[in-house]
């Protein structure tokens, strides 16, 4: 998977909050974003998953632009903000009910997801019961639980514990190494080192590559 | 030429395949918005059943007719020691009857001084409990679900859809929940649609001041007449003096005597009754001419035969439902109060995309109360009134025809304005 991304620029009660954003993305690495509250990375996150449109420019997976050919990414999987799931029901039950829409993960893959990021999926707790941490854990669980082409995580680490953030870590590297193309914005600036193959600066819209941090020893364009 | 054949074979299976997968992902996202929809709105259908059930009680009382005694029969006093509502002995309304009460409206309102404005309660409680019903939960999955869901739906104005199709289920689904509720009260308080009662110490009488509506070129309602000649309705019993052999439905009344009555009679009060072929309704007449079909007879001199549904909706309404064919009244009772449920709710899901739930809510409440005021066929509230409609209100827009053509037309208006909003708004 290629994500093009040719002079992005978005516009919102006259204020831009994208400016003029050039990047070229591929599969296999991992591209970390960092910046202040407010500095645009979750809005490029969006306009990458197909939630806002662009006011100028445009994205394109494999040569097919979001808004034109197609209104998602296929092989999409996010974490942009904790999603609230169904009270009264079970971290389970509200996977596999989203699961079902695109048909591609069973029981056993939601399951399997459930067990990466630390849940068990025989917990019957409702997950009105969750923690902070536990829903941020199962909000990562459904960005994952389709073995996804791109993965899209906003602030992944936020309410968990060390044993939470290694499992997220952990989940990461396997993605890249699966082939994956991941965005990772993250406020800690040695997490996103540690984990990322080229870090983006993000000031007032504006990014700017931060040098090449191989983490995987890989040199990028 | 067999490259070109093969290439063209080749695009046509692609464009199947693509279109099965296309069909296998909306029947997926269908799939979910019943099973998450209906989850997220347990309570409101908890509520829903509550609410239809309070008004079903209030149309079984509602439609008890004042003045009538007699003894209690079959069902009816079951109906009465379950509901402990004073149902005597008149005919039951049936499904139609109780329907036709919670959905009767008003009458078209005129402005005047010593005119009395009376809300339609229960039409506007039932219509207002579905708008509330389907507001929460398209936009509720937006926001929720943080477009987990909708990024799975694969294209916005698919999903889109998939709540449209939601919003539909939830309308049948109501009206088959009322229809329920509504032939649960019909059966304990005389059946779906009752026979007439026995003949023999039943005394009828027809409600005070039931109305004679005469000229009607299909129905006839008689009142107050010393006799009634070939009336070909349904006819309802009043005083009597005797009854003699009834061949199916009957209600005896007071009568000095009555001559065999083919189908359905009602004696009334009259001292002979020559031979009825078919429904016949006997007047307050010394004698009764040969009547042909149905007939319909009011007044304290009539014989009519009695208590059908039909009987019921005649009397209250003047509706003959002789003259209306068996699709036709389906058409009137759930036909047009779904169209419009359908059309007034779609357009409410799009609103609320745009506006929120809760103004959303407000502007199609508001809409739906405006047919109160006025009776216009550009608001479609009246397409669900009984009262309102053409063959008693006598305003020819407010027709079936009318009412299609509207809701069809509002209904795709929305849904296509509605795809073309959220495939252009920002989500998040």
């Amino acid at each position: 998977m290629k994500i093009t991304i040719t002079h992005g620029s978005k516009e919102i009660h006259g204020a831009k909050v994208l400016k003029d954003v050039n990047m070229t993305l591929e599969s296999g690495a991992v591209y970390g974003f960092w910046g202040k509250n407010g500095s645009g990375k979750t809005m490029l996150m969006r306009a990458v998953c197909g939630l806002i449109r662009l006011t100028d420019g445009k994205i394109e997976i494999d040569d097919i632009a979001i808004g034109e050919g197609r209104d998602f990414p296929p092989e999409l999987g996010m974490l942009l903000e904790t999603p609230a799931f169904l009270p009264d029901r079970t971290g389970y039950d509200n996977l596999r009910l989203l699961a079902a829409l695109r048909g591609k993960a069973g029981p056993e893959e939601v399951a399997a997801a459930l067990e990466q990021v630390g849940l068990d999926p025989k917990d019957r707790r409702k997950v009105r019961k969750y923690s902070l941490g536990m829903r941020q854990r199962l909000g990562i669980a459904c960005a994952i639980m389709e073995s996804p082409g791109l993965l899209v995580l906003d602030e992944p680490f936020n309410g968990l514990d060390q044993e939470g953030c290694r499992l997220i870590r952990d989940i990461i590297i396997r993605h890249r190494q699966g082939g994956c193309l991941i965005l990772l914005a993250c406020h800690d600036r040695e997490e996103l080192e540690t984990l990322s193959d080229r870090i983006y600066r993000v000031e007032d819209g504006v990014f700017t590559p931060a040098g090449a941090v191989p983490a995987s020893g890989r040199k990028l364009s | 030429m067999r490259d070109r054949k093969d290439g063209k074979s080749r695009k046509s299976r692609n464009s199947r395949t693509k279109k099965h997968f296309a069909g296998i992902r909306l029947g997926r996202l269908v799939w979910y918005d019943l099973s998450y929809g209906y989850r997220s709105t347990r309570l409101k259908w908890l509520g829903a059943a509550l609410v239809q059930a309070y008004f079903a009680v209030m149309a079984v009382q509602g439609c008890s007719m004042p003045g009538a005694s007699g003894e209690v029969l079959g069902m009816q006093a079951a109906g009465e020691q379950i509901l402990g509502v004073q149902v005597p002995g008149v005919q039951a309304p049936g499904v139609l009857g109780y329907l036709g009460f919670l959905l009767q409206g008003m009458p078209e309102y005129f402005l005047s001084e010593t005119g009395k404005f009376e809300l339609p309660v229960p039409w506007l409680m039932l219509q207002g409990y579905l708008l509330f019903l389907t507001v929460s939960y398209p936009a509720g999955d937006l926001a929720r679900s943080g477009g987990q869901a909708i990024v799975r739906a694969g294209r916005r104005r698919d999903w889109l859809f998939g709540k449209a199709v939601w919003v539909g289920c939830t309308v049948a689904g109501y009206y088959l929940l009322l229809t329920a509720t509504v032939a649960v009260c019909a059966l304990a308080t005389g059946g779906l649609a009752p026979e007439s009662g026995n003949a023999g110490g039943l005394r009828i009488e027809g409600e005070a001041g039931c109305p004679a509506t005469e000229g009607l070129a299909d129905k006839s309602m008689a009142a107050g007449s010393a006799s009634t000649e070939s009336l070909a309705g349904e006819s309802m019993a009043i005083e009597s003096t005797s009854t003699e052999s009834l061949a199916d439905e009957s209600m005896a009344a007071e009568s000095t005597s009555t001559e065999s009555l083919a189908d359905k009679s009602m004696a009334a009060g009259s001292t002979s009754t020559e031979s009825l072929a078919g429904e016949n309704m006997a007047a307050g007449s010394a004698s009764m001419e040969s009547l042909a079909g149905e007939s319909l007879a009011a007044g304290s001199a009539s014989i009519k035969s009695p208590g059908r549904s039909q009987g019921f909706l005649t009397d209250r309404y003047g509706i003959d439902l002789a003259e209306l064919g068996g699709w036709e009244i389906f058409l009137r009772w759930w036909g047009q109060p779904v169209l419009v449920s359908l059309a007034l709710c779609l357009a409410q899901l799009v609103a609320s995309l745009a506006l929120g739930p809760a103004l959303s809510l407000f502007l199609t409440l508001g809409y739906l109360t405006a047919s109160v005021f006025w009776a216009s066929p550009w608001l479609f509230g009246n397409f669900s009134m009984l009262l309102r409609q053409d063959f008693l209100s006598g305003i020819p827009e407010i027709c079936f025809r009318n009412c299609l053509f509207l809701c069809a037309a509002w209904s795709v208006g929305a849904l296509s304005l509605g795809a073309v909003w959220i495939g252009r708004k920002d989500l998040f």
